[in-house]
């Protein structure tokens, strides 16, 4: 008797590790991050990148590289929290352009850049107001095309076109999910 | 001897049993210390099933809807089955819980979750999902929900997925392996009692590709159309006066199209937040992505006058629900009393504080 339950004992205890080395690599349900660090070394940008007040940024710059040294902000950064878990989420504002940075990773990492209007261009001249073949002429054949807008991919990240009666409204660097 | 086999086998197989529910209860997670809102879905089955109107949604319903005001008001005997980031499939397979319990006269669905196609986190279904009952319900509703790398054993067993829990268990996991955190919510509704407010214009949304929602949530919003049709339940369409995340008029226009539609109320509270009473220097305690109690208590008393002109039921002076909701009232008054007084002794709300 005592032999069998041990045995059984033994099996439960076999199945339970069994699972704990199958899920060895399985992320906890929680994302959650409890603490917003500063550190930056492990961030860099990739893609397309942008420059503004001589400072060159893009998807995966770590914001606290990055927003002091863009100049005054035009309005308050807006954050919101994520329900239930410690995530954040952070617009900045610069007038003609928004930088959104979130700590998914533990850092604030910029997952956006938006640009607003005219007065400012990506890095290789595509400005609002362009029409799609001026801004085709530039980066070529994109790589997503629909009738509000393309897009062109390149390492992990997305630089979007909209487009509002036939020009481009409006220019977005954006983290390619 | 073969009796005695048969009895020492069965008796190992209960040990096995008991080791392994009492191992899996133990490492379930308790969301006392964080993610509370992971208690919502179970806290539903505690309660009267005596609903009239039921709210389905994210935290837009159950951090936005004060149950309690409407029955003080109008005499609205309705529950909040909500959960954080409640995608529309999680709403409907809510709903479809809920109806093996009640039937409500009135489903208030709001519409925000419209906006996503996919499974967006494991962590959010976890949350929707583990503390509802085993049934039928839930099998589809994980079938639903899960993302390619999730398994339905893991749902079914959570011991196959919280395993690696052991190391990280704490004082409340054995204080309620067997019994239940203090109720978190009051008829579903959870409750801040601080303010945080806007202070800045609310954000804008940027431009998006394309404002089509995806075919997926136009078939579970016609499921939970029919689901309702089906049950002698009204369908009413919501969208909370949050500002965050953005609401575009774009989809606006296709919930009002799909409501005009079928004949259904819908209510868009961003377009009446002047005529609800909201400020959102006072009614919010997040910069107006949720509103405190003040807020809700004014969005609930605004929206209880349609609930009635829809035909929600006074239940006032039935002792059936006099009783439940004198109960409900009493914790809803020590709630937001508790959680004024650690207001004023250290000036912050963590969580969704509530008196044991």
């Amino acid at each position: 008797m005592k032999k069998t339950l041990l045995i059984l004992l033994l099996a439960a205890a076999v199945c339970l590790m069994a699972a704990c080395n199958s899920g060895e690599n399985e992320s906890k349900p929680e994302p959650a991050s409890t603490e917003v660090s500063g550190n930056t070394a492990e961030h860099t940008p990739t893609g397309y990148l942008f420059e503004s007040n001589g400072v060159t940024f893009g998807v995966g710059s770590a914001a606290a590289d990055v927003i002091d040294k863009l100049g005054a902000q035009t309005g308050e950064p807006y954050t919101s929290n994520s329900c239930a878990f410690n995530g954040k989420d952070t617009v900045y504002y610069f007038g003609s352009f928004e930088v959104s940075a979130n700590d998914e990773t533990g850092d604030f990492v910029i997952y956006s850049v938006y640009l607003k209007d005219d007065s400012v261009s990506t890095k290789e001249g595509a400005y609002i107001g362009m029409t799609p073949e001026e801004v085709k002429a530039i980066y070529g054949e994109p790589a997503e095309s629909s009738d509000g807008g393309f897009s062109y991919v390149k390492e992990g990240m997305k630089l979007n076109f909209f487009l509002k009666d036939g020009a481009v409204s409006a220019i977005s660097y954006y983290v390619n999910n | 001897m073969r009796s005695k086999v048969i009895l020492r086998v069965l008796i190992c197989v209960i040990v096995f049993v008991l080791l392994f529910i009492c191992l899996q209860r133990l490492l379930m997670p308790k969301y006392t210390r964080e993610a509370e809102e992971g208690r919502l879905t179970a806290e539903y089955y505690g309660s009267d099933k005596n609903h009239d109107v039921l709210f389905i949604g994210d935290c837009e319903v159950y951090e936005n809807i004060s149950p309690v005001t409407l029955w003080r008001e109008y005499g609205i005997s309705s529950y909040v089955r909500g959960s954080p980031q409640q995608l529309i499939w999680h709403s409907y397979y809510m709903l479809e819980d809920a109806l093996r319990y009640e039937t409500p006269k009135i489903v208030v669905f709001n519409v925000l979750s419209m906006k996503y196609g996919e499974p967006q986190n494991e962590a959010y279904n976890r949350l929707a999902l583990d503390g509802m009952r085993l049934s039928s319900t839930k099998i589809n509703a994980i079938k639903a929900s899960m993302k390619s790398e999730e398994s339905l054993m893991s749902y079914i067993f959570p011991i196959l997925r919280f395993h690696s829990r052991w190391n990280e268990l704490n004082s409340d996991d054995l204080k309620y392996m067997f019994c239940s955190p203090p109720q978190l919510s009051v008829a579903g509704y959870l409750m801040r009692v601080d303010c945080r407010p806007l202070k800045t214009d609310p954000p804008v949304g940027h431009q998006l590709m394309d404002y089509s929602f995806a075919d997926i949530c136009w078939e579970y919003l016609e499921k939970i159309r029919t689901l309702c049709e089906e049950n002698g339940a009204k369908l009413v369409l919501m969208k909370a006066p949050t500002v965050a995340p953005y609401w575009y008029a774009e989809w606006d226009s296709q919930i009002v199209e799909y409501a005009n539609k079928h004949g259904l109320a819908y209510y868009n509270f961003l377009n009446s937040v002047a005529e609800i009473g909201i400020d959102y220097t006072a009614d919010t305690y997040d910069e107006g992505q949720h509103l405190n109690v003040w807020g809700a208590e004014k969005l609930s008393s605004f929206f209880g006058k349609e609930l009635a002109s829809l035909g929600a039921p006074d239940r006032r002076g039935e002792a059936d629900y006099e009783q439940s909701w004198a109960k409900l009232c009493e914790r809803y008054d020590e709630v937001k009393q508790y959680q004024q007084d650690i207001l004023e002794q250290t000036g912050t709300i963590t969580g969704f504080p509530v008196p044991d």
